[in-house]
């Protein structure tokens, strides 16, 4: 792959272009495959609400998605805060090898495991 | 001196429950002529009462009520509608790759290196994080129910 930085005189390396299409498809692809599992999930549970009869008020606060926006925007700022550090860290850490996989594992499961805890607590 | 008799609700414990009723109040009624016509108009009406047919209805009821109820033959249908329908966004989707197949192999042309892989790897890790955060979202919605 070609250098990274742009210098004013050249155009956008094709590689780099091609890296962001290929991002953009793996976003696609993943952002589908959760997609369809939400909305199977959703229609699981829809189901057992209706075969169990539950009363009104009760189904609306089950089904209310504002106790789930709350924690969207935690759950993002652990995602990109811990992929911005990974990347920071591998950064330092070039070139690229098993090394960086395992600093980007460690970065996402230890930000997975603060916002879990962090859940825990609001839970309480 | 005025004789003081008895309340209804003494009189109606003399009548049905005579076990626990005070000895005073026993005493009382047996001795009081007016409290014992009362005791004696309780029993009758009770006997009365449950000599009395049970009511039955001129229609048949539960006929009536279970045609009433709308039983949905849908289930059954809804659920392979979604099946088809996710089948159907699949095959979109792979018809689309299909017909851009050349654009696509023109992107990947190029062979795919450490970073490609290393792109995928993150972008599965937080696939998983989403994921998992989707399940214990919907187990929780679960456990709500069966309270």
């Amino acid at each position: 792959m070609n250098s990274i930085f742009i210098t004013p005189a050249q155009y956008i390396d094709s590689d780099f272009i091609k890296m962001g299409v290929f991002i953009f498809i793996i976003v696609l692809v993943m952002l589908f495959v959760l997609l369809i599992i939400r909305k199977i999930l959703e229609h699981k549970l829809k189901n057992k609400i209706l075969d169990k009869g539950i009363s009104e008020s009760i189904v609306s606060s089950i089904l209310q998605r504002k106790s789930d926006d709350h924690h969207i925007n935690i759950k993002w700022f652990a995602i990109l805060m811990s992929v911005g550090i990974g990347l920071f860290i591998v950064n330092y850490t070039l070139p690229l090898g098993i090394h960086s996989f395992a600093i980007m594992a460690i970065c996402i499961s230890v930000s997975f495991l603060l916002y879990f805890w962090y859940l825990k607590r609001l839970g309480k | 001196m005025k004789m003081q008799h008895l309340y209804d609700k003494d009189i109606q414990k003399y009548t049905f429950d005579k076990s626990n009723c005070s000895s005073d109040n026993i005493e009382h009624i047996n001795s009081c002529e007016v409290c014992k016509k009362v005791s004696e108009s309780y029993l009758l009406l009770s006997r009365e009462l449950k000599s009395q047919p049970e009511p039955e209805l001129e229609f048949n009821l539960t006929e009536l009520v279970l045609d009433r109820l709308a039983f949905s033959k849908k289930e059954p249908i809804y659920n392979y509608m979604l099946c088809l329908i996710i089948i159907m966004s699949l095959g979109a989707a792979f018809f689309t790759i299909y017909i851009f197949r050349d654009v696509f192999s023109n992107v990947f042309s190029t062979n795919i290196t450490i970073s490609n892989y290393f792109i995928l790897s993150i972008a599965i890790l937080i696939s998983l994080f989403l994921g998992l955060d989707m399940y214990r979202s919907y187990y929780k919605k679960i456990n709500m129910l069966k309270y």
